[in-house]
C-alpha cells in the first residue's frame, strides 16, 4: 500500500508494475536494497514514492515541527539524468501538491542557488558523487546531513567500475556514521555481480532486498554490410563510408540514435551526415562530453520533444535518460561489451512492451564478425562483471583533506568509518597512518628542514589552515582527470565546449578545425581559451580527445572465439555476418589459416618494417598487452631484443629489428603457465605503465593541480608533469603507497592480471598452427596498422642507447 | 662533444651543461633549484632527499672542470625564496675564488636583497669577448657573428629507430647563431623540437653527446 503512488498511478492512468510494489513494501518496512529492472519502465518511481510515504508517515508520527532538513540524497553519475530525475520528481510533487521541495545540484548549479539550498534545505537533493563530496567539504554538513533518512544510488552499476564509486563508498560511510538508521538503495542495470553490487552499496552487515523486475525488453538486432566486401576496408575504425547504409534507417525511423566510440569520431559523423544530405541541417544534432552544457540541453530537450530526426552522440547519452521519440539506435563499431550494447539498445523503444531496434556497423571487416557475437552472448544471457576498486588510496587521501577542510576529523573515527567499506575493507593500521603522514607531513620527508603545510593536528582533530590549500582542494575534489582543457568560444563570448590543450597548441591562428558540428577558424588564443570564428570551408583538422580506449569484454572475446568456430561449419542463412565474411575467411586460409576451437593461430612474417609474429588469442586489447609483453620476455631470454608492440581486440603484433626465434621458443614452452607469475611481474615493463596510471593517482591525491575547465587558475609554478613525480618517488621514497598503487592498478586493470592467467591456462591445452605468409595477411593487417604501440625491452637502457648511437653513427 | 663557432670551442657535455676551456667557463642552463621544497610548501607532497641532487652533480663537475667563472642561464632558482636556497648559499662559499653570473630568467623572482646577499652577479645579459652572448631566453635578433647561448627551452629531441622504437632524449640544439641549452635540472621537462633544415642536433646520451644525422 502507498497512498501517494495510488492516486498518482491512477491519475495517470497507470497500473504499478509488480517490482514497484515490492519496493515500496521494502522501503515501507525501512529496508535498504537494490534494485534490478530495464529502464523505461519506471524504476525511478518504485523507489520515489517510497521516500514519499516515508516521510509523510514519519512527519504524522512524529508531529515535527521544526523546519525539516535533507531526507533524501538521490546520487547519479551524469548531469543529464540528474536534471530527468528532477523534473520527474517535481512533477510528482506538483500533481499531488506536496510540500515536499526538491533540489538539483551539480556543477553547473549557480553559487547563488547553492547558497539558498544550504541555508533552507530541500527534503530531496539531487547530486552527483562528486557534488556530494564538495558538500561534505562544507563547513556543517554534520548538521546539514542531521536527518537524511535515504540515499539513493542511481546507475549504481556504472559508478561502481570506476574510482567514482570509492568516492559514493567514502561518502556513505561518513552520512551512515551521522545516521546510524540511513536507507540505502541502489538501481542497478542487469550485471553479472548484481549480488555484489548491492553488498558493496550497502555494506557487508546490511542484507537489505534484492528486487529484479521480471520484465524482458524485446530487441532486434540487426548487422549493417557494406555490398561487396571488397572495398570494404581490412582495418579503420571512423566507418563514414557506411553512412548511406544508415541514411535510410534514419529516414524511416521517428528519432535516431547513433552512437560512436570517441568524440571525434561523432563529429566526423555529423559532418559526413550533413554532408551526404545537407538538407538535415536543423534536423540531426551532435552530442558529446566536451559540447557546452547549454548545447547538450538544448539536443536532449529536442530529443524529448521528437523535433531531431537524429543525434550522434557518444556515451555522454548511454545511461538513464529516456526520450520517448527514439525508436531506432544505431552502434556505430564495437561496443566492446555486451552490456554497453544492450544499454545503448534500450536507449529506443522506452514504451513498456515496445521492440527495441538496434542497428549494428562494423567499421571494417573483421569487426563485421562482433554483429555475430552480440547476437549470440544476448541469446545466452551472457553478461559481463563490473570490477570495484579497492584500496584506492589517491581517493582516501583526496577524501582525508576534503574532511579536514570542513569540520575536521579524528583518526579512529575516520579510520573505523573508512575501514568499513569495500573499497578500504583490507586496508591496516600503519597504511591509514600513513596516509595521515601525507598529508601531514608530505610523506616520509628527509629534508632537514621542511616546510611542508596542508593538513594540522590540533587537539586531535585533523584540520586544514591555509584558506589557499582549502580552496585549490575544492577545485580538485573528484576522480575524472583530463587533459588540460581549453575552452572554445567565441569572439561574443559564446561558450562552445571544450578542446584538450595540445591540440590548440598545433593551430595557428587562422587554421580552421571541425568542432561542434562546425567548421570554425581560430582568431586567437588567450589564456586558456581558442576564439573562434565561424568559417564557411570545408577543410578543418578534427580534434581528438585522450580518453581512454575501452577494451574488448572477457564474455564478448567468449562470444567471438565460439563465432570465430562457426566459420569452419558450413554457415547457414541465419547467419548473415559469417555468410557475408566467407571469401575474407577464404582469403586467410589461402594464405595462412583460420583460427578454430582447441588451436592458437601464430603468424611469423617478415616485411621492410622488420619480422613480425602474430598471435591470435581473441582476448581483448588489454590482456593482449600483457599477453604480448610476456611472450616477448620469454622470446627474449633466448635472444636478447627489443620489440615493438601493437595489438587490437583480436590478437597482438612483435615487431623486431632481428629475426624472432618463434620454433625455438615454442619447443621450450612459450605458453606455459609455469613461472607465469614471475614472467608477468619479471617480463612486462610494469614501471612504464604504473608511470601512466599514475597520472590519474597524482590529480586524484591532489599532487598534480588540474584547475577547472572554464576556470583556468594560474598555477604554472605548481605544474609538474606526473611522470617527473613519478621519477622522485620511484627515487626516493619507493614503499610510497600512492606509487605501490599505480602498479597494483597495472596488474588488476591494466592487465587484468587475474583473466591473462586463464587465457594462458586455455591456450596452454592448445595446439599451435605457426605459419609463414609471406605478406600480410587479412587478420595481421588491421594489427599492424594500429597507431598506437607498445615497447618492450630487455635490453637494459644503456644497452639500447649504444644500439642507437651506432645506428647514429653508420 | 666538441663545438665550434667560428674559433671559439664549445665543449657540450653530457651532463647537461657546456663548457668553454678558452676561457675556463662552465655554464649552466635552468637548474630550478628549489622547485621541490616549492611545491611541498604548498601543500604538494613529493619527496626530497636530504641534499639536492642537482647540487651535488653540479659539485662534482666544478670540482673535476675548475672553473674560474660559472655561468648560470637563468631559472636558477624556482620560486620564492625556501630552505634549498640554503643549501645554495652553502654552495657559493665552498668557493670564493670562482665567479658565479645569473643571467636572469623569468623564473628568477627572489628580490634583488636576497641575491646580493651571495656572491651570484645577476646581470641581464653576459658576454664573453666580442662573439659570445648569454641570455635565459633566445634573442630573437642577434648581431652578425655573434652566437647566442641560451636556456629556458628545456629542449628535446624524439629519435625513431627501427622496429618502430623512439627515444626522448634531452638535447643541445644550434640553428640560426642560437645555441640551446638542456635544462639541467633533475626536476625539469623536455620541450621536443623538431630538426629544422640547417639545425644541428646534440643529443645527450647518458655519457656521450652524439650528433644527430
Amino acid at each position: 500500500m502507498n497512498i501517494f503512488a495510488d492516486a498518482w498511478f491512477s491519475d495517470q492512468g497507470w497500473t504499478a508494475h509488480a517490482f514497484q510494489k515490492k519496493t515500496w513494501a521494502a522501503i515501507a518496512k525501512g529496508r535498504s536494497g537494490l534494485l534490478n529492472a530495464p529502464t523505461g519502465y519506471g524504476k525511478t518511481m518504485a523507489i520515489w514514492f517510497g521516500v514519499l510515504h516515508h516521510y509523510y508517515i514519519r512527519r504524522k508520527v512524529k508531529k515535527v515541527r521544526e523546519i525539516p532538513k535533507l531526507h533524501c540524497l538521490w546520487i547519479t553519475p551524469l548531469r543529464a539524468l540528474s536534471s530527468e530525475i528532477y523534473q520527474a520528481t517535481t512533477l510528482v510533487s506538483d500533481d499531488l501538491a506536496l510540500d515536499y521541495k526538491i533540489g538539483l545540484r551539480t556543477g553547473d548549479t549557480s553559487a547563488k542557488l547553492r547558497q539558498e539550498q544550504k541555508k533552507k534545505s530541500p527534503q530531496a537533493l539531487i547530486t552527483t558523487p562528486e557534488s556530494v563530496h564538495i558538500l561534505l567539504a562544507s563547513k556543517g554538513y554534520s548538521d546539514y546531513f542531521s536527518d537524511l533518512e535515504f540515499v539513493v544510488v542511481d546507475e549504481w552499476h556504472e559508478l561502481m567500475g570506476s574510482k567514482r564509486g570509492v568516492l559514493v563508498e567514502l561518502a556513505l560511510s561518513r552520512l551512515k556514521a551521522l545516521n546510524p538508521k540511513l536507507k540505502i538503495w541502489g538501481i542497478s542495470a542487469t550485471i553479472g555481480n548484481l549480488e555484489e553490487a548491492k553488498v558493496i552499496l550497502l555494506g557487508p552487515d546490511n542484507k537489505g532486498e534484492m528486487i529484479k523486475s521480471t520484465i524482458k525488453k524485446r530487441i532486434q538486432i540487426e548487422t549493417l554490410l557494406p555490398d561487396v566486401l571488397e572495398h570494404f576496408p581490412w582495418a579503420g575504425h571512423l566507418g563514414v563510408h557506411m553512412a548511406e547504409k544508415v541514411i535510410p534507417i534514419i529516414e524511416q525511423s521517428q528519432s535516431t540514435l547513433l552512437f560512436t566510440n570517441t568524440r571525434s569520431q561523432a563529429e566526423m559523423w555529423y559532418r559526413q551526415l550533413l554532408d551526404m544530405k545537407p538538407d538535415w541541417a536543423g534536423a540531426i544534432a551532435l552530442h558529446h562530453g566536451s559540447l557546452s552544457n547549454e548545447i547538450r540541453v538544448w539536443v536532449e530537450a529536442a530529443l524529448h520533444e521528437g523535433n531531431l530526426k537524429a543525434v550522434i552522440c557518444t556515451s555522454s547519452l548511454d545511461l538513464g535518460v529516456d526520450f520517448r521519440p527514439v525508436d531506432t539506435v544505431v552502434q556505430i563499431g564495437s561496443p566492446k561489451g555486451i552490456a554497453r550494447f544492450l544499454q545503448r539498445a534500450g536507449r529506443s523503444g522506452h514504451q513498456p512492451g515496445a521492440l527495441s531496434r538496434v542497428y549494428f556497423l562494423p567499421t571494417h571487416s573483421l569487426e563485421i564478425m562482433e554483429g555475430a557475437s552480440l547476437k549470440y552472448a544476448i541469446k545466452e544471457e551472457m553478461m559481463e562483471q563490473r570490477i570495484p576498486y579497492i584500496r584506492s588510496f589517491d581517493v582516501l587521501v583526496q577524501y582525508l583533506v576534503t574532511l579536514a577542510i570542513s569540520e575536521g576529523f579524528k583518526a579512529e573515527e575516520t579510520y573505523l568509518e573508512v575501514k568499513s567499506t569495500h573499497c578500504f575493507a583490507s586496508i591496516s593500521k600503519e597504511e591509514f597512518n600513513e596516509c595521515l603522514l601525507m598529508i601531514t607531513k608530505g610523506g616520509r620527508s628527509l629534508g632537514a628542514y621542511d616546510e611542508f603545510h596542508k593538513v594540522v593536528a590540533e587537539d586531535g582533530v585533523f584540520k586544514v589552515t591555509s584558506r589557499r590549500i582549502a580552496h585549490r582542494h575544492l577545485l580538485n575534489i573528484g576522480t575524472i582527470v583530463s587533459d588540460a582543457m581549453m575552452q572554445v568560444k567565441y569572439m561574443g563570448g559564446k561558450y562552445l565546449g571544450t578542446i584538450e590543450e595540445w591540440f590548440i597548441s598545433r593551430m595557428k591562428p587562422g587554421d580552421t578545425f571541425w568542432f561542434s558540428g562546425r567548421n570554425l577558424e581560430l582568431i586567437m588564443v588567450r589564456e586558456m581559451q581558442a576564439i573562434v570564428r565561424n568559417n564557411s570551408g570545408k577543410k578543418g583538422a578534427v580534434p581528438s580527445w585522450m580518453g581512454g580506449r575501452l577494451p574488448l569484454s572477457a564474455d564478448l572475446g567468449v562470444a567471438l572465439r565460439h563465432s570465430m568456430d562457426l566459420a569452419h561449419l558450413p554457415i547457414g542463412r541465419n547467419n548473415p555476418e559469417l555468410k557475408f565474411l566467407k571469401p575474407l575467411f577464404q582469403r586467410q586460409k589461402e594464405v595462412s589459416a583460420l583460427p578454430a576451437e582447441g588451436t592458437l593461430l601464430m603468424e611469423s612474417i617478415q616485411t621492410k618494417y622488420g619480422h613480425h609474429l602474430f598471435v591470435y588469442p581473441f582476448e581483448g586489447k588489454f590482456v593482449h598487452e600483457g599477453m604480448a609483453a610476456v611472450i616477448a620476455f620469454r622470446l627474449s631470454k633466448i635472444r636478447k631484443a627489443t620489440f615493438s608492440i601493437a595489438t587490437n581486440e583480436y590478437g597482438f603484433e612483435l615487431l623486431s629489428d632481428s629475426p624472432i626465434p618463434v620454433e625455438e621458443a615454442l619447443g621450450s614452452g612459450l605458453f606455459d603457465t609455469e613461472n607465469l607469475i614471475s614472467d608477468i611481474q619479471l617480463g612486462i615493463n610494469t614501471a612504464e605503465m604504473a608511470r601512466r596510471r599514475f597520472r590519474d593517482i597524482a590529480s586524484i591525491a591532489g599532487l598534480v593541480f588540474q584547475g577547472y575547465p572554464g576556470k583556468p587558475i594560474k598555477t604554472r609554478h605548481l605544474q609538474a608533469n606526473s611522470s617527473l613525480f613519478f621519477s622522485v618517488f620511484e627515487d626516493y621514497d619507493p614503499g610510497n603507497l600512492l606509487l605501490r598503487q599505480a602498479y597494483d592498478e597495472v596488474m588488476d586493470f591494466q592487465l587484468e592480471s587475474a583473466r591473462m592467467y586463464s587465457a594462458f591456462v586455455r591456450i596452454s591445452s592448445h595446439a599451435i598452427n605457426l605459419t609463414f605468409p609471406e605478406r600480410l595477411t587479412p587478420f595481421s593487417f588491421p594489427i599492424f596498422a594500429e597507431s598506437f604501440r607498445e615497447r618492450y625491452s630487455n635490453e637494459d637502457w644503456q644497452t639500447r642507447l649504444g644500439k642507437l648511437k651506432t645506428t647514429l653513427e653508420k | 662533444m666538441d663545438f665550434y663557432y667560428k674559433n671559439e670551442l664549445i665543449q657540450l657535455l653530457p651532463q647537461k651543461a657546456a663548457f668553454l676551456p678558452t676561457h675556463k667557463t662552465l655554464v649552466i642552463a635552468d637548474l630550478h633549484l628549489g622547485k621541490a621544497s616549492h611545491f611541498r610548501k604548498e601543500g604538494i607532497m613529493i619527496p626530497i632527499p636530504k641534499i639536492s641532487p642537482d647540487l651535488q652533480s653540479l659539485e662534482m663537475l666544478v670540482d673535476f672542470l675548475q672553473p674560474d667563472t660559472v655561468v648560470f642561464l637563468g631559472d636558477l632558482f624556482h620560486s620564492s625564496l625556501n630552505m634549498e636556497w640554503l643549501a645554495l648559499k652553502e654552495f657559493l662559499l665552498r668557493y670564493p675564488d670562482t665567479r658565479f653570473v645569473l643571467t636572469k630568467g623569468n623564473h628568477d623572482i627572489l628580490p634583488s636583497s636576497v641575491m646580493e646577499d651571495t656572491a651570484i652577479e645577476v646581470v641581464e645579459e653576459y658576454e664573453i669577448g666580442t662573439r659570445l652572448l648569454f641570455t635565459h631566453t633566445p634573442l630573437s635578433f642577434i648581431q652578425e657573428e655573434k652566437l647566442n647561448i641560451s636556456g629556458h627551452i628545456h629542449p628535446g629531441v624524439m629519435i625513431k629507430t627501427k622496429g618502430r622504437q623512439s627515444y626522448r632524449l634531452p638535447c643541445f640544439y644550434y640553428h640560426d647563431q642560437c645555441l640551446l641549452l638542456p635544462a639541467y635540472g633533475k626536476l625539469t621537462g623536455l620541450q621536443i623540437l623538431k630538426k629544422t633544415s640547417g639545425a644541428k642536433v646534440y643529443a645527450v646520451l647518458s655519457d656521450e653527446v652524439i650528433e644527430l644525422p
